[in-house]
């Protein structure tokens, strides 16, 4: 999920954290971790001089957010959002956190209290879009990243540029590949080098991923990606050193164990990424995590583990038709023709045009 | 004097930070009581829209069509509805080639002889000798009413229950209930009060509603008020100190008793308000044996929501989503803390538990302390709960308190008080028939809050850490004893709607205008 957090209201008022908020915005547009602990000691000095200053303390739940830090985080804008319930944007702090831990129901309710709040709100309308791709209604998110875009002042290059990253993950995820990559090329008009763009962008077009992502942030998801590119392309990736960096974090709040089960699953080490696999998901349960324990399964070809975990991500309601590919490759495997059709025509439904489209018509075809 | 929270006082206009940027939905008053005339029966108001000045033309104050505007009764005593009644509002412009909304005059004026020539793709296309400007308004419908192009139907229904299991039924029985316009003014709307009655309609089982814009029947010294308690003491009892030296807004025992003049500016006056108004059978809202309610209005929105909804099939009560909501008087004003007011506008009255800290602490009383060194009751405030529980004056019989819950609490079997014998300081004056049992509109609500904070109910008290003494709380007050205008004895009981081009303010200064002013 990366820094996956909205600003816009983080500004309003933010006197005495002005510096800190200035940091986090500055870690998003490079996607430099370095920032965030910056941010972090500055709040501290804040709170240091007066331990009650609830934006600090406000600020102090976003950058724990950036840091991946969610348990950390949703206890603590629990906490604030007793003392300050008419606080809107606490409640995207707490959807914030209960999506990335994967519990989507409670993301909801902070969400539609959001927008009960506030029905016009951009913050909201960002965090009901993103629970609107997971419970399955593409159109209808696309629907609210562009209101949310609507929204969002033309000073604010950098959130407008967050929200096209957005927008051309939903276009990429409908099979729509050329609006996707022309919407992260606006997010790099906005913001040149925005590195959530050029993944983006990497995404939209992969035969050109390890161009696009070169030169990208220091920040251990960014060098996969950047890594996982060059070996796409054939080209020497730094593997080894990414490999034990990751593993030197494993136990750490903003690890990328997600990224290391699907290394582990695609460079042979089966085990480790099963084994890894399970212990992330007693720690959070969103469709990403799950989805890399499925492939990892999969890959190992424990096909019944695969298939329960590749259900579980499924579950919330999602329309992926790369998870739907993958969830018929399983089901497949295992023979069951008809769970497989069932997939594969649910991915060609959410777009028939799409390269994802072929991968299951061939699929479907082979299954006849 | 120390700086103050600036969001205090008024009834409800404006108090949370959502609703004062939703004025359609914003309830500026609830009142509840047995009807003065007709005492088998009893009357809820619910003002929303609050400060409407009368010469805002040309649209004036419709209510919204998007919203839900209810009135709800517990009669169970567990804060939930067992019965409410819903209004919800249509618009129709019926004359699209009128210049305004509202226009009359006298028998209607045709086009002159030197009219300007007429075109026919002019939207107006009146030949030589056709009506330019309709009759004036007499009526709410058919003959009369041609000039009163923009008009307001609603319905009515009473939902009895709660949830999914509740039962509707349309009241409105295929009538056409129209809403009354603001009064434009006398040439447009010549006879007023004869077209505002028409607005009153019986609705069969001795129901009876109204709907319309009003004249704001609350009063009270606003800008005082919200200027950090900056009240004009001069204009009534200057010399009265607290024990620390502080000049305290005091009145004289004299003008205390007197509940027909103003010594001071009413700052609501000449404004209106849009006005809902019910009158209903006392057996139609009681449980036998029961004759305490509790009673709150609402508004409410459709909600957007996470997941969309299917567009073809028909909202249920959990699609709306509540914006505001108003038991007794000054709740949210006064005693529900900044950071909260909003959740507390959209949260139902059964679930007040949570904001009874603010209720047994009041942020108010500390102010008061601190403002004017009045003493004031050592928290818990346990005094405080009776507006909140079925306690006291308002116990159930043979009932248990029930949660926590801002309702206005009303005894159906309490006589209404002859006009003569009506305090505007209702139960506090020894007037039973008054606030805080139910809410009459001539009840002074803002005297009453300010002692009630002060302690004057606080009857086993302490006031750091020595005794209490309740008789000692000062007669506090903003020395704004009555409304500007004469309220109705009979339904809806408030004043017809000041005239938008005769209007008038009472300012600062201005001598205070007490009652019935122009």
């Amino acid at each position: 999920m990366k820094l996956y957090l909205s600003f816009t209201l983080l500004f309003a008022g933010m006197l005495s954290a002005a510096t800190p908020a200035a940091l986090l915005k500055t870690a998003r547009s490079t996607g430099d971790p370095s920032y965030l602990a910056q941010a972090e000691t500055e709040i501290d000095g804040i709170l240091a001089r007066a331990p009650l200053d609830f934006d600090a303390k406000k600020m102090r739940v976003a950058v724990h957010l950036a840091q991946h830090r969610y348990s950390e985080a949703l206890a603590e804008a629990t906490v604030l959002n007793k003392q300050m319930p008419d606080d809107n944007l606490l409640y995207g702090y707490i959807a914030d956190a209960q999506i990335a831990l994967g519990n989507y129901s409670a993301a909801e309710k902070a969400t539609q209290w959001m927008i009960d709040q506030r029905p016009v709100n951009a913050p909201g309308l960002q965090r009901g879009a993103r629970l609107r791709e997971v419970f399955g209604y593409n159109e209808p998110a696309l629907e609210w990243w562009n209101s949310s875009l609507r929204l969002t002042s033309s000073a604010d290059r950098e959130e407008r540029a967050w929200i096209f990253v957005n927008i051309s993950r939903v276009h990429l995820r409908l099979g729509k590949t050329a609006e996707a990559e022309k919407d992260a090329r606006q997010a790099l008009a906005l913001v040149p080098a925005y590195p959530w763009a050029l993944d983006a962008l990497a995404a939209a077009k992969p035969a050109e991923a390890s161009e696009i992502l070169a030169g990208r942030a220091p920040d251990l998801a960014s060098r996969y990606h950047v890594a996982k590119a060059l070996e796409g392309a054939g080209k020497p990736a730094a593997w080894q050193s990414w490999e034990s960096d990751a593993v030197a974090r494993i136990s750490a709040p903003d690890n990328v164990n997600r990224e290391l089960i699907e290394y582990y699953a695609t460079h042979g080490k089966l085990d480790q990424a099963i084994t890894l696999g399970a212990e992330e998901t007693t720690r959070r349960e969103d469709i990403d995590t799950l989805t890399a324990y499925a492939s990892a399964l999969y890959a190992a070809g424990q096909l019944s583990q695969a298939r329960r975990q590749v259900e579980r991500a499924l579950a919330p309601g999602i329309r992926d038709p790369r998870l739907l590919l993958l969830a018929a490759r399983i089901a497949a495997d295992l023979q069951d023709k008809v769970a497989a059709s069932k997939y594969l025509k649910q991915a060609i439904e959410i777009n028939s045009t799409s390269p994802y489209a072929d991968q299951a018509l061939k699929l479907l075809a082979k299954l006849s | 004097m120390m700086a103050l929270p600036a969001s205090s006082f008024a009834a409800s206009h404006r108090e949370a930070p959502l609703t004062a940027l939703d004025h359609a939905a914003d309830i500026t008053d609830f009142y509840a009581f047995r009807s003065y005339d007709d005492p088998s029966k009893v009357t809820f108001i619910l003002n929303v829209d609050p400060l409407l000045e009368p010469a805002n033309g040309p649209n004036y104050f419709p209510f919204d069509p998007s919203i839900v505007y209810a009135i709800h009764i517990d009669n169970t005593y567990d804060a939930v509805e067992d019965v409410s009644f819903e209004f919800r509002f249509t618009t129709t412009i019926r004359a699209p080639g009128l210049f305004t909304a509202f226009v009359g005059v006298g028998n209607g004026v045709n086009a002159p002889a030197n009219a300007p020539i007429t075109q026919t793709s002019s939207p107006g296309n009146i030949p030589l000798n056709a009506q330019v400007l309709p009759p004036a308004i007499t009526a709410l419908d058919g003959p009369g009413s041609a000039g009163l192009s923009l008009q307001q139907t609603y319905t009515v229904t009473m939902v009895q229950g709660s949830g999914d299991k509740a039962v509707r039924t349309d009241l409105t029985g295929g009538k056409k209930l129209i809403a009354v316009p603001s009064n434009v003014g006398p040439r447009t709307m010549p006879n007023y009060p004869a077209l505002a009655k028409q607005g009153i309609f019986g609705l069969g089982d001795g129901i009876t509603v109204f709907a319309g814009t009003v004249d704001d029947p609350f009063y009270i010294d606003l800008g005082a008020a919200f200027d950090s308690f900056n009240f004009r003491m001069n204009n009534f009892f200057a010399g009265a100190t607290s024990p620390s030296g502080v000049a305290l807004p005091v009145l004289s025992r004299t003008q205390d008793a007197n509940d027909a003049t103003n010594y001071n500016v009413d700052m609501v006056s000449g404004y209106n308000v849009n006005s809902i108004a019910i009158e209903v059978p006392i057996s139609m809202v009681t449980q036998n044996g029961k004759p305490v309610i509790g009673t709150w209005g609402t508004t409410s929105r459709l909600r957007t929501t996470v997941r969309p909804t299917d567009p073809d099939v028909n909202p249920s009560a959990a699609d709306f989503v509540q914006v505001q909501r108003m038991g007794n008087p000054l709740i949210n004003e006064l005693i529900i803390g900044t950071g909260s007011k909003d959740t507390w506008s959209m949260t139902p009255p059964s679930q007040d538990a949570q904001f009874a800290p603010y209720a047994l602490d009041p942020l108010i009383a500390r102010a008061l302390n601190a403002a004017f060194g009045v003493a004031v009751p050592d928290p818990p405030r346990t005094d405080l709960l009776p507006l909140v529980q079925y306690a006291g004056p308002f116990a159930g019989p043979g009932s248990s308190p029930g949660p926590i819950a801002d309702l206005l609490r009303l005894d159906t079997s309490a006589m209404p008080a002859a006009k003569t014998s009506r305090k505007r300081l209702g139960l506090l004056a020894g007037d039973t028939a008054g606030f805080p049992n139910g809410r009459r509109v001539s009840d002074d609500v803002t005297d009453v809050a300010l002692r009630v904070v002060a302690g004057v109910l606080c009857s086993a008290c302490t006031t750091g850490g020595a005794p209490f003494n309740a008789a000692n709380v000062p007669l506090l007050g903003d020395g704004v004893n009555t409304n500007d205008v004469a309220y109705q004895e009979t339904f809806p009981y408030v004043g017809w709607a000041h005239s938008g081009r005769d209007r008038r303010h009472v300012d600062p200064g201005e001598t205070a205008c007490a009652p019935n002013c122009p």
